[in-house]
């Protein structure tokens, strides 16, 4: 009789720490469906119709509305946007995240808070801010043209507005792992006789790689996606001032639906790619914080 | 290399980690910085080696001012307290670091750094490690790399912070020889910072006891230990008893003990704190001084707890393996107390003394009660 009652014991034990758990299998098949149904609805389905309307009329269509000017002057620009505000940003991160950990300096919290502004506001009053400074009402705008410079409207500004939403990505990326890290290793090497840019090179960059990589490739999707700011600064000239994401929207409104689809799609695979991208650098990036630690015991 | 450290301060807003401290190291020394934490011996060391600069005072290698010259050009040598060695580097890479960073008119070649990179690893016992990845090293591996690393750029002075203090007891005590043959093999002027009074005295020439951004006391290990300056020096290094006593003209009176005859205190009068270390009390058989609580016969000294009879106090007595006799001696004897050696101070600054070093390593103010 015991035995039985032990056993009997055992089980209702083990229903309740199931039961606490959340394991019960009913659940656990209603927390799947509900999870990965969410995932289906609201990611995967709009994924694949962006790239079934792109194909919609065959691959003949998808590379003739890429090729159209208006649409391969959108790529251009959007390229050329990157690749400048994403280098800039990348120094600019580097060294920021540099001051803030490896010197004492009042207000530094300050600088921190400010890094993180352009996370908090909304890309549209960004886009404002430099439309309030350069338009041709702003504050600069009489005397830029008087001298001939067109920033509003213009490249320039579309630059402008890209490199203030895409700011914090490198240095906020930069600043814990930094912080981690300490300043130690970069003693040691001025001690044993190496300069400034030889410790930032041989020491301090190679132990920041990973993360630096990881926030350029957060840099750059949002350089190359950026709607809301660069909308304001651009004045939407086709051929001239279009990124992607603005092409992307005249040509839907036009209702010309494979062209805006099939521009849509490149920014759709820029997507994926940053995302496969991100999963391999938070690999290495794990893989050299466990080995960092190890050292460090 | 000889170095100078002229009244040298250096403050941390209102904290001063060091007050106005002068040190000369003669060359080829070997000298112990020794203190608790918060004492300032690491602040001294890095301002010697270029990686902090003082408020106010001068640092002198070879008698120049070096306060102009950075860390670089001071061509010290520097072990840090967790190694600091460059994680994403072999120990090879480690150790060829200092002389591939120098201007190409003073580098080696390639062959010539991989031969003295090899060389150093050999000396420090290591050479079989040179590809591995310093994140796969032990503790005391690590050690060498950090050593060998500082070698490597040839320096005539080599400072190390802690050098023992992150290793367990065994590799620590071989390690701790080692040093010391290396530094005579070398002849380089040597200064390492630690709160280990014992490895402080086994391997220094000299120690400079630091507390509270001061220095307490210079001298060698015998003069520190066998005579301290002060009730701090007294309370940092090694275990001490300090007992109420009354000071008549030079004879010294502890209630409860007999004080060696021999003994005269005849620059102090009154009421003061006796300093008595616990090998320096003999027992007798006359009765009445104190009863024995514990008793620790587990090595070459014997280690007691006697409660004084008349105060209460528990103080401690070590007595040499030789002298104990398990058969007349157990917890309940009650034994006579005689102090063979002692020093007295005011008992305004050992009670400073015991909660500057309380202070310093977080321990509990103990002190006699009246």
């Amino acid at each position: 009789m015991p035995a039985d009652l032990n056993a009997v014991m055992s089980r209702k034990a083990e229903i309740r720490r199931r039961l606490l758990l959340g394991e019960h299998i009913l659940v656990r098949a209603i927390l799947l469906f509900l999870g990965l149904g969410f995932l289906l609805a609201f990611i995967l389905v709009p994924l694949a119709a962006v790239f079934m309307e792109a194909f919609g009329r065959g691959w003949t269509a998808y590379v003739a509305a890429l090729s159209e000017p208006a649409a391969a002057a959108s790529i251009r620009l959007t390229l050329l946007v990157a690749a400048i505000s994403v280098p800039l940003n990348l120094v600019f991160g580097v060294i920021a995240a540099w001051a803030i950990t490896k010197f004492e300096f009042r207000g530094k919290s300050f600088l921190i808070t400010l890094i993180d502004l352009p996370f908090s506001v909304s890309p549209v009053i960004a886009g404002l801010v430099f439309v309030l400074m350069f338009g041709l009402q702003g504050w600069f705008g009489p005397w830029l043209s008087d001298n001939g410079i067109k920033i509003i409207f213009a490249v320039p500004g579309i630059v402008l507005a890209t490199i203030f939403v895409t700011f914090p990505f490198v240095a906020r990326e930069l600043i814990p792992l930094m912080q981690e890290q300490g300043t130690e290793e970069e003693e040691a090497a001025i001690v044993l006789g190496a300069n400034g840019w030889q410790t930032f090179f041989y020491v301090t960059l190679p132990n920041i790689k990973w993360g630096l990589l990881y926030g350029v490739l957060l840099c750059n999707a949002r350089a190359m996606g950026e709607f809301g700011a660069v909308s304001v600064v651009s004045g939407h000239i086709r051929g001239q001032t279009n990124t992607m994401p603005l092409q992307t929207e005249i040509l839907y409104n036009e209702y010309n639906i494979v062209a805006a689809f099939s521009v849509a799609s490149l920014l759709a695979l820029l997507a994926l790619v940053t995302l496969v991208a991100k999963s391999v650098l938070e690999w290495r990036l794990k893989a050299a914080h466990s080995s960092h630690s190890g050292h460090a015991a | 290399m000889s170095i100078e450290i002229s009244h040298v301060s250096r403050r941390y807003g209102d904290f001063a980690a060091l007050d106005d401290v002068s040190l000369s190291v003669a060359k080829g020394e070997l000298i112990a910085l020794l203190g608790p934490s918060g004492s300032g011996k690491t602040t001294l060391l890095r301002i010697v080696a270029g990686l902090d600069w003082p408020d106010g005072g001068d640092v002198l290698l070879d008698g120049k001012s070096v306060l102009d010259h950075g860390a670089a050009e001071r061509g010290v040598g520097f072990v840090f307290q967790h190694y600091a060695l460059f994680r994403h580097m072999s120990v090879f890479d480690n150790v060829a670091f200092g002389l591939r960073v120098r201007p190409s008119a003073t580098r080696p070649s390639k062959a010539e750094i991989a031969d003295r990179v090899m060389k150093l690893l050999k000396l420090v016992q290591i050479d079989w490690l040179a590809d591995r990845s310093v994140t796969q090293l032990s503790g005391g591996q690590r050690q060498r790399v950090a050593l060998a690393r500082a070698l490597a750029i040839e320096p005539e002075v080599l400072m190390l912070d802690e050098p023992f203090g992150a290793l367990d007891a065994k590799v620590r005590k071989d390690l701790r020889r080692w040093l010391r043959r290396l530094h005579d093999e070398m002849g380089m002027t040597t200064v390492f910072v630690t709160h280990d009074q014992e490895e402080a005295l086994e391997l220094a020439d000299r120690v400079v006891v630091m507390g509270q951004g001061h220095i307490e006391q210079i001298g060698s290990p015998h003069e520190i230990y066998a005579n301290p300056a002060n009730p701090f020096v007294f309370e940092f290094l090694g275990s001490v008893n300090k007992l109420p006593c009354n000071v008549a003209k030079g004879d010294v009176g502890i209630e409860g003990l007999v004080v060696d005859s021999a003994i005269r205190m005849p620059e102090f009068d009154g009421r003061g704190t006796a300093y008595v270390r616990p090998h320096d009390i003999e027992l007798t058989s006359a009765h009445g001084g104190g009863t024995v609580r514990l008793i620790a016969a587990s090595g070459p000294i014997v280690k007691m707890d006697v409660e004084l009879d008349k105060t209460g106090q528990v103080i401690e007595v070590d007595l040499p393996l030789h002298r104990y006799n398990p058969a007349t001696l157990t917890a309940g004897t009650s034994v006579g107390l005689v102090v063979r050696r002692l020093k007295v101070f005011p008992e305004a600054e050992a009670e400073a003394a015991a909660k500057a070093v309380a202070q310093a390593t977080g321990a509990e103010v103990s002190l006699p009660s009246p």
